[in-house]
């Protein structure tokens, strides 16, 4: 009865924390590369583009670095028409892919998969 | 000795992945992600709901967990600004959209977080729940923010050290919410001292209390890492899509705040 009643209070101690926990999870990480997903979205028949470079409009670097003098002018107004709509184009911006990481060894890979793998029969142990 | 053991044991259990016991303890099946054609719909009718209104700069949130599975008060698990402007892709083109400004937590580092620029589908792709939180905040702030954005102030703002459940009224941890208050009362009150800032917060926002006991905040740092309660003194309050709305309403920083439900119909794309 006394072990019941252990293992009982360390259920609901780590129960609450790991609710809190998923709670607040998915976090924030960020999307992983998209090279798939443009396939797919392509294949549904979604427009899709590849992203390279934003700067709000309105921000100083949006004179300078996007679109020459159309963002500059289009900056410099654009709070005398503040709440007015803004145009939104069709495509859905993806991000490129980050840059490719092969390990040299060929071997790298499997040798890694290998040491996992121990490690979860040691933690299963 | 009995004590003992039965504290490692606590321990030991508390250790154990929470994404394991999310596994084991979930009452219902693996939340359903959205596919990507409906994440690609569902980011631009928000990108086209929030370009109606007009605005240059929204808050907005997403929750990668079922709504019930939440705590009271909280519903969302993700928020980011998204901003409209120019966006130049690979192939030449211009064109007119939002970007999404982030603050993520680290992937081999869980405890510490970066700043990161993607798109409304890749805000919207991990999402599990069809709807979003929108903040519009007034054209003034709105100015403001993208000011300091375009500044060295901006990374200036950002405290890496990553708590999930960091408190707003604290500078040592940040979360993604946090990180935008932080940017928001420094847009607020223009200044870049985040001493001030903080003290600021402290007088004025009010943020969401989540529900533990003592001995579940004692315990939650073994259960995740990232549930770093010494930066709390007492209860566990952290940032959240209401209690910002709710900050920026009483002190006239927002135009609106709302829902936005996904439209299966097409209304996306």
């Amino acid at each position: 009865m006394k072990q019941f009643s252990i293992a009982a209070a360390v259920a609901a101690l780590c129960a609450a924390p790991a609710a809190y926990a998923q709670s607040v999870d998915d976090s924030s990480e960020a999307v992983a590369g998209s090279g798939e997903a443009a396939a797919k979205l392509s294949a549904a028949g979604v427009k899709t583009a590849v992203g390279s470079a934003a700067v709000p409009l309105g921000s100083a670097a949006a004179t300078t670095t996007l679109a020459g003098a159309s963002a500059g002018a289009a900056a410099e107004g654009m709070w005398e028409s503040a709440n007015a709509p803004l145009e939104v184009d069709d495509e859905v911006v993806l991000q490129a892919d980050p840059p490719p990481n092969v390990p040299r060894d060929p071997y790298a890979a499997e040798a890694d998969a290998a040491d996992n793998e121990e490690t979860d029969k040691e933690a299963e142990e | 000795m009995r004590a003992a053991l039965a504290i490692s044991a606590v321990a030991l259990l508390c250790a154990t992945p929470a994404s394991a016991q999310v596994d084991s303890s979930a009452p219902t099946a693996e939340p359903v992600k959205l596919t990507e054609a409906e994440a690609a719909a569902f980011s631009k009718q928000i990108e086209r709901r929030l370009a109606a209104g007009g605005a240059r700069v929204a808050i907005v949130f997403r929750s990668g967990r079922p709504r019930e599975a939440l705590p009271d008060g909280i519903s969302y698990t993700h928020g980011a600004f998204w901003t409209y402007g120019p966006i130049e892709t690979e192939d030449g083109k211009t064109l007119n959209g939002y970007a999404v400004h982030n603050l993520y937590q680290g992937r081999e580092d869980v405890l510490s977080s970066y700043l990161k620029q993607d798109f409304p589908y890749d805000f919207v792709k991990p999402a599990v729940e069809e709807r979003v939180g929108v903040i519009v905040p007034t054209p003034g702030m709105q100015k403001r923010i993208l000011e300091i954005m375009a500044s060295d102030q901006y990374k200036a703002m950002h405290q890496p050290a990553y708590s999930l459940i960091s408190n707003p009224h604290d500078a040592s941890y940040q979360n993604c919410n946090e990180f935008m208050l932080d940017v928001i009362a420094a847009s607020a009150w223009d200044t870049a001292d985040r001493a001030q800032i903080k003290t600021n917060l402290a007088a004025y926002f009010k943020p969401s209390l989540v529900e533990t006991s003592l001995i579940q905040r004692l315990f939650a740092p073994m259960a995740d890492a990232r549930l770093r309660t010494d930066d709390h003194d007492g209860d566990i309050r952290t940032t959240t899509f209401a209690s910002i709305a709710a900050f920026m309403e009483e002190y006239d920083l927002s135009d609106a705040s709302y829902e936005i439900t996904f439209e299966r119909d097409g209304a996306g794309n």
